[in-house]
C-alpha cells in the first residue's frame, strides 16, 4: 500500500468497511501520525455515529441486569497513552512484517516480541506498547509445540497483557478464554482473539498480582464460569 | 451524608453523554449507569440493524458496555464527542460479529438494496427526533450510488471490497462513492 493509497481508505475505515489487514495497515499509518488522516476521519466518525443513531431500541430488562454488574466485575484499563510518548517502535507494530521487533526496557532486560502480532484495535495495540515500555515489565514465557504465550504484566499497576503466537484457529463455538489464578482459583479474564496467523495479543480484563498465574483454556463461544478444559497454557509470573 | 461528586466540567448538563463518561472514567458507577440509560437504546439499536438476531444483540450490546466501561480513561473529550466514542465502538463491534458470524457468500445473498429506516418514532425528545430527521434529510442528499455503498458498508458490513463486487464496481470508484458520500453527510448535518 502506498502512502497515496493509504489516505484512500479512511472513509471506508470510519465505517468499518476494511478488512483485518487495511484496518491493520490503517491504523498503523494513523499511529505514525497522520493528522490529515485523523482530522479527516473525525468528521466521518461523527457522521457514522449519527447513521446508527437514527434507529432506537428500547432496553431490556435483561441487559440493564447484566450491564448493572460491570463495575463491580470489570477492571477499568489504565490512563490513555499520549501519542508522543509512544515510542516509535511501538506505532510501527504491524503484523504484516515479517521482521522481529527487539523490545528493550528497564524492566525487560531485551524481549523479543513478534512483529507479526495481531493486536485488536489501535487503543489496546498502544496500551500494550506501553505496558511493555514500563520499568517494573515483568515478562513470563511459556512455549508448547508449535506456540509460543507471553505474559507480561506490571507489578504497580496490576496489569498483564497476552502476546501469543502459533495458536490453532477455533471453530465458531469455541474461544479462547482467559484467566487469572490466585489462591482462590481461576476467574475469568476476558477472550483471546487470534488473527489468521494464530497471533493475538490483548490486556486482560483483570488485574494480575505477584504469585497469580495467567491460564488460556478452550471453552464454549460466550466463555464459561470456571474453566471446563485442561488448559492450554498456564504461566506463573513473577 | 456522602460528598458531592465533582463533576469534570461543573457548568455542563450533568446529564451530558461526555460529562458521564469522564466521570466513568474515574470509576463512577453511577454515572456509568446514567450513560447506560441515555445511550444504551442507540447502542442497541445500531447492533440490531447490523447483526439482526435479537439473542445475539442483546450480547453484543453488553460486550459494546463493557467496553465503554473499562476503556472509559482512553476517552479524549478533545478528540470527540461521548457519544460518537461509544457508537464507533458500538458499530465496529456489531461488524466483527457479522464477519465472524457468516461467511461472506451468505451476506451477499441476503443483501439487497437496503432501505433507510423512516425516523422512530419512539424518540422520547423533540430534539432527538430533530436529529434523525436530519440525517434522513442529509441521506437523500446523497446520489443513490454514494447512498448504497455506504449501507451496503455500515448496516450491512460489508468490506469496501465486498461492495465492489456487489455493485461491480471498480475498488476505486466504490471508494470515492463512500467518501463523497461522507462528505456530503458532513457538509449538509454541519459536522465541523
Amino acid at each position: 500500500m502506498t502512502t497515496d493509497n493509504i489516505h484512500s481508505l479512511t472513509a471506508p475505515y470510519a465505517l468499518d468497511a476494511l478488512n483485518d489487514l487495511e484496518r491493520r495497515q490503517f491504523e498503523d499509518h494513523l499511529a505514525a501520525g497522520c493528522d490529515t488522516c485523523a482530522d479527516e476521519l473525525s468528521g466521518y466518525l461523527e457522521v457514522a455515529a449519527a447513521l446508527g443513531s437514527m434507529h432506537e431500541e428500547p432496553i431490556s430488562p435483561s441487559l440493564r441486569t447484566a450491564v448493572a454488574t460491570i463495575p463491580d466485575t470489570v477492571r477499568q484499563v489504565g490512563p490513555p497513552i499520549r501519542s508522543s510518548t509512544t515510542p516509535r517502535w511501538a506505532r510501527r507494530l504491524t503484523s504484516v512484517a515479517a521482521a522481529m521487533l527487539m523490545v528493550a526496557t528497564v524492566g525487560l532486560g531485551a524481549a523479543v516480541v513478534d512483529q507479526r502480532q495481531q493486536i485488536d484495535s489501535l487503543e489496546d495495540r498502544a496500551a500494550v506498547a506501553a505496558l511493555l515500555e514500563r520499568p517494573d515489565a515483568t515478562l513470563a514465557t511459556q512455549e508448547l509445540d508449535g506456540s509460543v504465550v507471553r505474559i507480561v504484566t506490571s507489578e504497580m499497576t496490576g496489569e498483564a497483557a497476552v502476546l501469543a503466537t502459533g495458536l490453532d484457529r477455533l471453530p465458531e463455538d469455541r474461544t479462547y478464554q482467559l484467566w487469572v489464578i490466585d489462591d482462590d482459583g481461576p476467574t475469568g479474564a476476558g477472550f483471546l482473539e487470534i488473527g489468521d496467523d494464530g497471533a493475538g495479543g490483548q490486556l486482560l480484563d483483570r488485574s494480575v498480582r505477584g504469585g497469580d498465574a495467567v491460564g488460556i483454556t478452550i471453552e464454549p463461544a460466550g466463555g464459561s464460569d470456571a474453566p471446563t478444559t485442561t488448559p492450554i497454557a498456564v504461566v506463573e509470573t513473577a | 451524608m456522602p460528598a458531592p461528586r465533582l463533576r469534570a466540567v461543573p457548568d455542563a448538563d450533568p446529564g451530558d453523554p461526555t460529562t458521564l463518561l469522564l466521570a466513568t472514567a474515574r470509576g463512577d458507577a453511577e454515572a456509568f449507569s446514567e450513560l447506560f440509560e441515555l445511550v444504551a437504546p442507540k447502542v442497541v439499536g445500531v447492533v440490531r440493524r447490523v447483526v439482526r438476531d435479537p439473542a445475539r444483540s442483546e450480547e453484543v450490546a453488553q460486550d459494546v458496555l463493557t467496553e465503554v466501561w473499562r476503556k472509559a480513561k482512553r476517552f479524549d473529550p478533545d478528540k470527540g464527542q461521548a457519544m460518537t466514542w461509544i457508537m464507533t465502538i458500538a458499530h465496529r463491534r456489531a461488524v466483527d460479529t457479522v464477519r465472524s458470524v457468516q461467511a461472506s457468500r451468505d451476506r451477499e445473498d441476503r443483501i439487497g438494496r437496503r432501505e433507510v429506516a423512516p425516523f422512530d418514532a419512539t424518540s422520547e425528545t423533540v430534539e432527538e427526533r430533530a436529529e434523525q430527521a436530519r440525517v434522513r434529510l442529509a441521506l437523500d442528499a446523497l446520489t443513490d450510488l454514494q447512498r448504497e455503498s455506504i449501507e451496503l458498508a455500515y448496516f450491512g458490513g460489508h468490506t469496501y471490497r465486498e461492495v465492489a463486487e456487489l455493485l461491480d464496481a471498480p475498488l476505486g470508484t466504490v471508494k470515492t462513492r463512500m467518501r463523497d458520500g461522507l462528505i456530503k453527510l458532513r457538509d449538509a448535518m454541519g459536522v465541523s
